[in-house]
């Protein structure tokens, strides 16, 4: 009888659970208060951001954008938009464990299980009617193909409005120019949808405060690279990290960094690591690792390996002239070590190999992401001419169907031990 | 279908045949290319031979295992294969065109497993703004900088217009070939029409339009045998080795159109005549019918549904390169307006290999059965 209640009723309640605005302000309040608690204030306060953008989007408070991880968050928030990143929502589910069902409802409505699961998630969350939805939405051409053809079906969906922000590939004052001359337009599309007129000195607001943020940004990756490391993989690659993607710009993001500092430097101060005694630093290379539960990060922790830095946490952009706005933005996007030819991103790698000390680096590959993992085996060849060893690790972000605790400790383990001997 | 007899055909395909010969006699650098957005008339107005890249299926697609991940364009492990075991030595330069990742990935994996001289990757809108358009203008003239310095030539306008002008009369002359096809009731087969088309990217134009000429000739003049059947559409991305169009057709239906890379998207639209070339070209590119990679799907979907009432196509079969993001979304979405329409579709992957077709048969074949009664109940 419970079974059955559990099996059928939970998820139906779940679902009408997340669909209410006051289950996010109880979320967000409830978060801070525990993390706090556990001395994490910082993730209370990304728990407490993206808990009121998805209740103040539920509430129709104002234009709902929804953006990709690389889409200039902060000319949305320059422009008093509500935000909403399914991306994050993916990850989340397959925490929670809704992805599952997610997922599969996606796959029932013919997308291929070839494609990136976040986006089958995303997708099928959106099905099941659990994302707000959007007015506008508004992704950028790059990283990768599959999230410009998510963004523009889910525009079809809903017959609102899609602007894609081509990127292009070179970085050339000509490829600026186009971006930013992009950027202008959507600014103005906006404003026009909102019924207003362009606020420079808002807009100039929010690059102030991602530039305050991405100061406390570089003081954390420079904290990073004390040992013991003071902030896990598990931290870094996944709220912190949305707070990097989605953060910048919102006075949160500058709270959430500059706590976050705070708490690392007490950490350092103090001699704490992720990892008590810390034998090997790993670099981890690909925007995302896996968030259902899984044992990739802990294996590693266990065996004294600390996943010190991430790719995706490198501060690769200039700070932002709050006097041209659209420029500076375009010239950010365009700075992305992972846009361009692989050199870029190769080039990085090498660069964080030396920077954070690293004794191994972990290739995570996703399935159906081409834009990471087709470079991948020239990025290992590149280290192992170095003598680093590389670890391709395959497996799934999202979906939990595509994770095999057995082969992955196996693979772990494998590489801890090329680790142990090259000591 | 075994077709009728063409001279003009079976000149085509042994010429294909024998194309590396026929470029080298050309006594022009030959440079290489892989995808429909390439503009070919730069490469030709600098005086190179473009050659398509179109490796053969199944022949080193694992060769490419150890230097990109599998789950990966079927298409781009096979050009990076047959490149690894030396293919593709005879090529002066290679352009790569910003289309998907899978091109990034392969621009980059060449240079660093392969190399070469002079190995460009051109910028590609996904977008066709009056800014898109004038971008895409910059990047053509950066393109022309490199080749010019690379090949110590001199790019002229009136030669790209020339250049134009010549690639759009194989154009025309490859639209009215299906036009001509259809009204002369399918004397040349579907799988002959497709290696037409793929002729065209791996012979010298010239050659090229002159026996396509004698070819539209001779179907003006043949009778025809043909067998009435479920007529099918084909969409989908590369299409190199038409095995599957034969294999529709073993099944009974007829294949009376396609939109494929390596179809009618590559040439059912002109370049408009401009005042100034560069101009004429970036709007062409990325005006025309698009690919999936582009922004506007809908411009896709509607050329689709043109073909299908210009050609009266009964059902669609999907046959898209596994891997391909761009077409993978794309096809809920175009299923979903079909089935508005009452048109049928079928969905199929290949992997660039005719190894996996006989496990596709049975599917071919009720969904033609299927077709079949649709059109006896109309």
């Amino acid at each position: 009888m419970f079974g059955q209640l559990k099996t059928t009723l939970m998820p139906k309640v779940t679902r009408s659970l997340l669909r209410q605005p006051l289950t996010y302000e109880l979320m967000g309040d409830f978060g801070r208060y525990s993390y706090s608690r556990q001395n994490k204030t910082s993730q209370g306060i990304w728990l407490a951001f993206t808990s009121k953008e998805l209740k103040a989007a539920l509430q129709r408070k104002g234009l709902v954008v929804w953006g990709n991880a690389f889409a200039p968050f902060e000319m949305f928030y320059g422009l008093d938009l509500i935000t909403c990143h399914p991306e994050t929502l993916a990850a989340l589910a397959a925490k929670t464990g809704l992805s599952r069902n997610a997922i599969t409802c996606a796959e029932a409505g013919g997308y291929s299980s070839d494609t990136c699961s976040f986006y089958r998630c995303a997708l099928g969350l959106d099905m099941e009617g659990l994302i707000p939805r959007p007015d506008i939405i508004v992704s950028t051409s790059y990283l990768c193909d599959g999230g410009v053809k998510f963004f523009h079906n889910i525009s079809r969906r809903y017959g609102c409005d899609y602007y894609l922000l081509d990127v292009p590939y070179h970085n050339t004052e000509n490829a600026r120019r186009y971006l930013a001359s992009q950027l202008e337009e959507l600014a103005s599309i906006i404003v026009k949808k909102q019924g207003k007129s362009l606020d420079l000195d808002k807009l100039a607001g929010a690059l102030r405060l991602s530039n305050e943020a991405r100061e406390y940004a570089l003081r954390i990756n420079e904290l990073r690279r004390a040992v013991p490391c003071p902030l896990s993989g598990s931290d870094s690659l996944s709220y912190v990290l949305d707070m990097q993607f989605f953060g910048f710009g919102s006075e949160a993001g500058v709270r959430f960094f500059k706590t976050l500092y705070e708490e690392l430097k007490a950490r350092v101060e103090s001699g704490q690591g992720a990892v008590d005694q810390e034998k090997y630093r790993v670099l981890w290379l690909h925007h995302i690792r896996p968030y259902y539960p899984n044992e990739i990060i802990s294996r590693l922790e266990e065996m004294g390996a600390s996943v010190c830095f991430g790719e995706s946490n490198h501060v690769y952009w200039e700070p932002l002239d709050e006097a041209n706005p659209f420029e500076s933005l375009a010239a950010k996007m365009l700075a992305n070590p992972s846009g361009g030819p692989l050199e870029r991103r190769s080039g990085l790698a090498l660069e964080l190999v030396d920077r954070y000390n690293i004794d191994g680096v972990i290739h995570f590959s996703h399935w159906g992401c081409r834009q990471s993992c087709g470079g991948e085996y020239v990025i290992r060849d590149l280290m192992r001419e170095r003598g680093m060893p590389v670890l391709i690790l395959n497996g799934d972000g999202a979906d939990s169907r595509n994770y095999s605790r057995e082969q992955t400790r196996l693979r772990l383990d494998a590489f801890l031990e090329m680790l142990e001997a090259k000591k | 279908m075994a077709g009728k007899n063409f001279a003009s055909l079976d000149k085509i395909q042994s010429l294909t045949e024998h194309n590396l010969e026929i470029v080298a006699d050309s006594r022009k650098p030959v440079i290489g290319w892989f995808c429909a957005y390439t503009p070919e008339e730069i490469l030709l107005a600098a005086g190179l031979c473009p050659y398509r890249i179109v490796p053969e299926p199944a022949k080193t697609i694992t060769l490419a295992d150890s230097y990109i991940e599998r789950s990966f364009c079927p298409y781009v492990r096979s050009c990076l294969g047959e490149a690894l075991e030396g293919h593709y030595r005879f090529l002066s330069g290679l352009v790569v065109v910003n289309s998907c990742d899978p091109m990034r990935r392969l621009y980059d994996a060449w240079r660093y497993y392969i190399g070469g001289d002079f190995v460009s990757l051109l910028d590609l809108p996904r977008i066709d703004s009056k800014l898109a358009v004038e971008y895409y203008r910059e990047c053509l003239l950066r393109f022309i900088g490199e080749l010019e310095a690379h090949y110590r030539v001199s790019i002229s306008a009136a030669a790209i217009s020339e250049a134009i002008l010549a690639h759009n009369k194989t154009r025309s002359l490859l639209k009215e070939l299906y036009h001509l096809n259809q009204d002369c009731g399918m004397p040349v087969p579907a799988v002959q029409i497709h290696r037409v088309v793929k002729a065209s990217t791996v012979l010298p134009g010239d050659t090229f339009n002159e026996l396509l000429e004698g070819l539209l000739s001779e179907v003006s003049h043949a009778g025809s045998d043909f067998q009435e059947g479920p007529r099918v559409l084909v969409s989908g991305s590369i299409l190199d080795d038409p095995m599957i169009i034969e294999l529709i057709e073993q099944c009974g239906a007829r294949v009376v159109g396609d939109d494929l890379c390596t179809g009618t998207r590559q040439f059912w639209q002109l370049v408009e005549p401009d005042g100034e070339p560069l101009t004429a070209l970036s709007r062409y590119y990325l005006g025309r019918t698009p690919c999936p990679r582009m922004k506007d799907a809908q411009r896709r979907f509607d050329h689709v549904f043109r073909l299908i009432d210009d050609f009266r196509v009964d059902g669609v079969v999907f046959y898209t390169l596994k891997f391909c993001d761009p077409f993978l979304y794309d096809i809920p979405v175009l299923k979903s307006q079909l089935g508005a329409r009452g048109i049928p579709a079928l969905i199929l992957e290949g992997d660039y290999t005719p190894g996996t077709l006989g496990r596709v048969r049975t599917r071919i074949q009720a969904f033609i059965e299927m077709l079949r009664q649709d059109v006896r109940a109309a």
